[in-house]
């Protein structure tokens, strides 16, 4: 063990492996930060570049672009409400407010506060628990995967707003628009009216950028005279102490709940972030104030969203299963290199896979680092003025959108969005439970009918685990809590009865 | 009826029309049923209708409401003053979509940096006065410099339309 660890040191020791880490972060937060860059992307161009690096230095390379880029997609979801990345969209419902209220130094602030001591407990987890995570995440089939995502859908409740059924509607409106393509078990299409660029289904980031940056920024242009902006005056000032201690109890339970699902292949970021949300919401003193700009919001998004960054690479590194797309890319260096990861080279390359471990626990550090001094000159787009400002979100936007798949359909769909959002907010549609049934829409669907396939239609696989009863029973206690609060605080916003003085 | 009331009578109403009219007629021939399916839960089109029935029950709760609603409760939205668009506004929602949708069809003809200095020329007039002495070197410069960062470093082909002979 400590000859492992002393070789690992050795292997890890040396000033390129520092500088590719460092190089990775700052590259990730910057592609991160630009809608339309994806992290898969960036660790996609960033591959070839690693062929010739030591194995080591071109994982921690290709692990700095990930873990950056997690974080960088919380500075344009907090400043142009356009998130970089599915996980980074639930930032932008408190983010974005605090913004508009001229905190987004603050938001930008605590987004990576916890970001970083989510990821750094991610890290730590990795080291640590690598074994008994691979193994809870072995026993998760798709009915385990429906029940969690069911758990997770329970959230529609919180972010509807003022009202359940508007809220029920606008989910309905994403899970319906996420069943457009091919048929996951029959191929057959569905809603693609024979447009091809149609069968894959709608890419994510023009939805996501449609949906949320678009319609506010239309509906600037419609409210012009209609009342002055205001510009933020704090923009400049930070999260404060008293700020983290607050937030750390959900930063700490977002992390928890970022590393357990990042553990279970397939997942991702997007579900974590907002069953963190979801949770921090629930536990609130101040529940009302979420999505309307509550800071713990930010906080428990954030640490949900990086939280998986380690625990992705549990699978991989443990079983060889990547957990999503990024630790797929970053599977095919290890292979590009001779390594193939898993059991067996926990056995042969022990000292390669610790001091992976320790740039990983470096990354952390240089996030930080690296976020402190991009936060400041960031926050300052807040500050500049919306007639100048809105024109330049929308040629972003464009252009990033038409990047994800070198696409114009994709700005078609982008611009659709817009109509659809701005439709949305006129109708006083909330567009975050729209947003849920999107992303977690084709999770819940997939796991449902594979489920199904595997009993022979037998509904009794949803409850045939104790994860699965464990699931039930967190939805049904979650539902019922969310009603009820919802229940409690209307009849408290009953105006008093007349008193007769 | 109050204006909120009627406002949410009609949403709810519009919402079991359009949830009705995709699941009867859209859906029959727009989603591919194979045949022989295992079992109806299984079919390609059970998810969608399940979702379009969930809708149309949110949208019968938001009409039914409004008729059960107690005078200064239940689910209604308040009207929002500002949202409460004249004509102008109307026209300038109008306009931007013109030029979103204006962009698009140019995008193969002038190239999408070209089309985006239109496009962002065009809504800085839009909006109220720009300072040109900012505006315009900002709308020439950002286009280009994301043209420039996403073929050089990003290495996505961006469509050059009529320049593409050119480079």
């Amino acid at each position: 063990m400590i000859e492992n660890a002393v070789e690992a040191f050795a292997i890890f020791c040396n000033l390129q492996n520092f500088v590719a880490v460092l190089i990775g972060v700052l590259i990730g937060v910057l592609i991160g930060a630009i809608p339309g860059m994806t992290t898969p992307m960036g660790v996609a161009l960033a591959l070839p570049f690693t062929f010739a690096l030591h194995p080591v230095t071109g994982v921690l390379l290709l692990l700095g672009i990930y873990k950056g880029g997690l974080y960088g997609g919380s500075i344009s979801a907090i400043l142009l409400k356009a998130p970089g990345t599915p996980a980074a969209s639930c930032t932008v419902l408190d983010g974005y407010p605090m913004a508009q209220k001229g905190e987004a130094r603050r938001a930008l602030d605590m987004a990576l506060y916890a970001s970083c001591i989510a990821d750094f407990i991610s890290n730590l987890s990795l080291i640590l628990l690598t074994g008994f995570l691979a193994g809870f995440a072995l026993s998760f089939g798709p009915p385990e995967f429906f029940t969690l995502i069911l758990f997770s859908l329970t959230i529609i409740a919180g972010v509807s707003g003022d009202s359940l059924a508007r809220g029920i509607v606008a989910s309905c409106c994403g899970l319906l628009l996420a069943t457009i393509g091919l048929d996951s078990i029959y191929g057959t299409e569905r809603f693609t009216f024979g447009n091809y660029e149609m069968m894959a289904g709608l890419n994510f980031i023009p939805v996501l950028i449609g949906l949320f940056a678009l319609p506010e920024i239309i509906d600037q242009y419609a409210r012009r005279g209609a009342g002055a902006v205001v510009v933020g005056t704090l923009g400049r000032v930070g999260a404060t102490w008293g700020d983290l201690r607050a937030c750390f109890k959900s930063i700490l339970r977002g992390s928890v709940i970022g590393v357990v699902l990042g553990a279970i292949p397939g997942i991702g970021g997007a579900p974590s972030a907002f069953l963190s949300y979801s949770e921090a919401r629930r536990t609130s003193k101040n529940p009302a104030g979420f999505g309307k700009g509550a800071i713990e919001g930010v906080a428990a998004a954030e640490a949900g969203n990086n939280g998986v960054a380690g625990a992705t690479m549990i699978p991989l590194l443990a079983l060889g299963v990547p957990g999503d797309v990024t630790t797929a890319v970053i599977l095919g260096a290890f292979m590009v290199h001779g390594l193939r990861p898993g059991p067996v080279m926990f056995m042969e390359n022990l000292p390669m896979i610790y001091a992976i471990f320790i740039g990983i626990l470096l990354s952390s550090v240089y996030l930080f680092a690296i976020g402190k001094l991009m936060i400041r000159s960031v926050s300052r787009i807040a500050d500049i003025p919306h007639r100048l400002l809105h024109p330049c979100i929308v040629v972003l936007c464009l252009f990033g959108a038409y990047a994800v798949n070198s696409s114009m359909f994709d700005i078609l769909v982008m611009i659709a969005m817009g109509a659809l959002g701005f439709l949305m907010l006129r109708l006083h549609l909330p567009a975050a439970p729209f947003l849920i049934g999107f992303i977690l829409g084709p999770l819940l669907e997939d796991s449902f009918r594979q489920s199904l396939r595997l009993s022979d239609g037998t509904y009794g696989i949803f409850f045939h685990s104790p994860i699965c009863w464990l699931f039930w029973a967190l939805t049904v206690l979650s539902l019922g809590l969310l009603l009820r609060g919802r229940f409690v605080v209307r009849d408290g916003d009953l105006p008093a009865a007349p008193t007769g003085d | 009826m109050k204006p909120a009331a009627r406002n949410d009578m009609i949403l709810g109403g519009a919402v079991v029309v359009v949830a009705a009219a995709i699941a009867f007629v859209l859906a029959p021939h727009a989603i591919v049923r194979p045949q022989g399916t295992e079992s109806r839960a299984l079919a390609p089109d059970f998810w969608p209708l399940v979702i379009l029935g969930m809708a149309a029950l949110a949208g019968a709760v938001i009409a039914g409401t409004t008729l059960v609603r107690r005078p200064n409760g239940g689910d209604a939205v308040p009207v929002d003053p500002a949202h409460a668009a004249g004509s102008g506004a109307a026209l300038r929602v109008a306009a931007v979509f013109v030029g979103l949708v204006g962009f698009y069809f140019l995008v193969p003809l002038t190239g999408m940096a070209v089309a985006a200095i239109f496009l962002c020329l065009f809504l800085m007039c839009l909006g109220e006065r720009p300072n040109w002495l900012i505006a315009l070197p900002t709308a020439v410069l950002l286009p280009l410099a994301l043209y420039l960062f996403f073929t050089k470093v990003a290495k996505v082909p961006i469509p050059l339309g009529l320049f593409e002979t050119l480079f």
